[in-house]
């Protein structure tokens, strides 16, 4: 029995056997060939990329649409790359001019082509060199060497364990017979992590010396809620992880039967669960998940993945395509909130000493008018096809929301004058995650629709903790006093001017925190996608009271120690499992 | 014949998927394209002929473009370069 700790891909336990993709097979020796055999070797070589071709062309044409949107363009991409003349012009220029054997000769020519692409630099690159890696493997196996298409002939129950493994060959899983994975390389971010998580398949990544413990063939456990591998388990490990995997399994499927139920106490108090996204795309699974709605969409993927400013149009065809996807449901677009340790090189910003502190979001915002009225117009005019509301981060008093609402109040009447469409009653909120927001909250609250309360800022900003500082780390505690507290006063100031309140932070997709959120009084919980079916478990599983109590007694410690110490004890023993269920 | 010089803003230069972005616009010109970096030419239309030529962060390109939609072609290209090599198509926030 081995174990060896990994990271976790993608939630779920597999138990299976091992199928080993070692291609230290491929490796190429250089080979010298008789001139004779020059023009065999070149069309050899034609052949096999000829070969290739099709097969990708064959993974490619047997994709389930929709299953991965990115995948066929990595496919296309291989295409292109196998018809361009230069690649075959090359290969064949060193098979003539050396005389050496097709299989060197790829190696050799592509190996040029990574060197220089790993001279551009970075990790973001070498995870494009994986492309060119593919081929070359491709390529080679079908010279008529190694193991690379073996994962066709995958038997059922198999743990693919390999090194690394590369878009195609994720692609080329049969996930009626795959059902685990296992890598030696890779992060949560990684391309294998992300497809085990759209094929569902539980997968552990960054894995160390996997391959070096297992052989082909040998009995594996992949588990993908801890993060770890179990490699020749004993009877006793086996037996303790079919049960495991057989609870999350039944758990996971009655969790998401019921996702779509309301979040409804059994006493029949309602609250809105909502999703944090990213990007359009995301809401398509917010909703499978059971969101009612998006909570809160974090425009500055729109800055950061193009590192650039974008647009006024693009900033529309964006949001118009979420207020389309939500249509009678909302969607809450918050206006960019960069600076701080989200920077985007576009936007010239000088050296901060202090960044959190800084000129960061509606500060930036107030700073670069030109391109808050770019973002602020493209709300506007998206919302004409759906419920969007506009949401400002890193309010600090009453004078930043006054301000804001001024340069909506702009740009609507640029777009009524122009005769463009927009919904005239747009909702405007603000984020409250500054100490002096929240301290204001009463007075904020007669000037806006909403609140959200961003939880992660505001516990940074209250406990004047940096969580990216591992000195004080250990101070950063959601439960402290001082933030529940803090909580409590917003909702209430909300409430006595009929403000709804959300949660938006981390805090409020932790299952553990559910009802003690819903005992504070807030009304609305935005969070991943991910952990929505277990939230609304619990909150359907329970009652107001119960919820009231839960708060009411939180309140009474006086250290965030105590606070979890309840939290736990009493959270753990109503919803075991759907506890469990959070170490993912 | 037209050309147009222009600089790669992008960090990491010239890269794969820039690459395959300029390649697949190249494509759809009936002329002949050629892109100069240093003393080198790569043809417009091969991704590795561009990945050859190692076009690092902050250098000058030089994108010609010779036939009958010379002129729409160094303009497109060229346009091209100077988004990054977004295409205009296509707002992807992330993926």
């Amino acid at each position: 029995m081995k174990r060896i700790r990994g990271i976790k891909a993608s939630p779920g336990i597999a138990i299976g056997r091992a199928f080993v993709l070692d291609r230290s097979k491929l490796r190429v020796e250089r080979k010298a060939i008789t001139a004779k055999k020059v023009a065999k070797e070149v069309e050899r070589f034609l052949d096999a990329v000829e070969t290739s071709r099709k097969q990708i062309e064959e993974i490619r044409s047997g994709l389930t649409s929709g299953t991965v949107e990115d995948l066929s363009t990595i496919l296309d991409t291989h295409i292109m790359l196998l018809e361009d003349k230069t690649l075959k012009h090359e290969v064949i220029k060193l098979i003539k001019t050396q005389r050496v054997k097709a299989e060197w000769a790829v190696s050799e020519v592509i190996g040029h082509f990574l060197s220089l692409l790993e001279k551009l630099g970075d990790e973001y690159l070498g995870s494009r060199a994986v492309d060119l890696n593919d081929i070359k493997r491709r390529i080679l196996a079908n010279l008529g060497g190694g193991d690379f298409c073996r994962l066709d002939e995958v038997w059922k129950g198999a743990i693919v364990v390999a090194h690394e493994l590369t878009p195609s060959e994720t692609a080329q899983m049969d996930t009626n017979r795959v059902v685990g994975f296992v890598t030696e390389l890779g992060s949560r971010t990684s391309h294998a992590a992300i497809m085990a998580r759209a094929l569902e398949i539980p997968a552990v990544v960054g894995a160390v010396n996997v391959l070096k413990y297992a052989n082909q063939g040998t009995k594996i456990i992949v588990d993908g809620l801890e993060g770890a591998v179990i490699i020749s388990p004993t009877k006793k490990h086996l037996e303790e992880y079919e049960r495991k995997r057989e609870a999350y399994q039944y758990y996971i499927n009655e969790l998401l039967a019921s996702c779509d139920l309301p979040a409804e106490t059994r006493d029949g108090f309602r609250i809105a669960i909502e999703a944090n996204i990213e990007a359009p795309q995301d809401v398509k699974t917010a909703f499978e998940h059971g969101a009612a709605g998006i909570g809160l969409y974090r425009t500055e993927y729109l800055f950061i993945h193009q590192n650039r400013i974008p647009t006024e149009e693009e900033h529309f065809i964006t949001y118009k395509s979420i207020a389309e996807q939500v249509a009678a449901r909302s969607a809450t677009i918050r206006t960019v909130d960069i600076g701080g340790e989200k920077l985007v090189d576009a936007i010239k910003m000088p050296d901060q000493l202090n960044p959190a502190l800084g000129l960061r979001a509606i500060r930036l915002c107030f700073a670069r008018p030109a391109i808050f009225k770019q973002q602020i117009r493209g709300i506007l005019r998206a919302s004409a096809y759906g419920n969007l509301k506009i949401m400002f981060p890193m309010i600090s008093g009453i004078e930043e929301l006054k301000k804001g609402k001024a340069i909506v109040q702009e740009c609507k009447k640029e777009l009524a004058k122009a005769r463009i469409p927009f919904n005239e009653q747009i909702e405007i909120g603000i984020m409250v995650e500054i100490p002096s927001a929240a301290l204001t909250a009463d007075i904020l609250a007669k000037e806006c629709d909403f609140f959200s309360i961003g939880t992660n800022d505001l516990i940074q900003y209250s406990l004047a903790i940096d969580r990216a500082n591992e000195e004080v780390a250990y101070l950063y505690n959601p439960l402290h006093p001082a933030v529940l507290r803090t909580i409590k006063m917003v909702v209430d100031a909300a409430h006595r001017n009929k403000v709804r309140v959300g949660v938006c932070g981390e805090m409020a997709g932790e299952p553990l925190y559910a009802l003690m959120l819903i005992g504070l009084g807030v009304d609305e919980l935005s969070m991943n996608a991910i952990a929505i079916p277990a939230v609304k478990k619990i909150i359907r599983s329970s009652l107001l009271s119960e919820a009231l109590q839960i708060a009411s007694k939180a309140l009474s410690f006086r250290t965030a120690e105590e606070v979890q110490e309840y939290i736990y004890r009493v959270m753990l023993k109503r919803y075991p499992q759907e506890i469990a269920s959070l170490v993912f | 014949m037209r050309e147009q010089q222009v600089t790669i803003k992008d960090e990491f230069g010239m890269h794969l998927r820039s690459i395959m972005v300029l390649v697949e616009a190249a494509r759809k010109f009936e002329s002949r394209i050629q892109i100069r970096f240093g003393d080198e030419v790569a043809d417009g239309k091969s991704p590795w002929a561009l990945l050859g030529l190692g076009v690092i962060a902050g250098s000058q390109i030089t994108i010609s473009a010779e036939g009958r939609d010379e002129e729409e072609a160094v303009r497109t290209l060229s346009l091209l370069a100077e988004q990054n090599f977004v295409p205009d198509s296509e707002v992807k926030p992330r993926g």
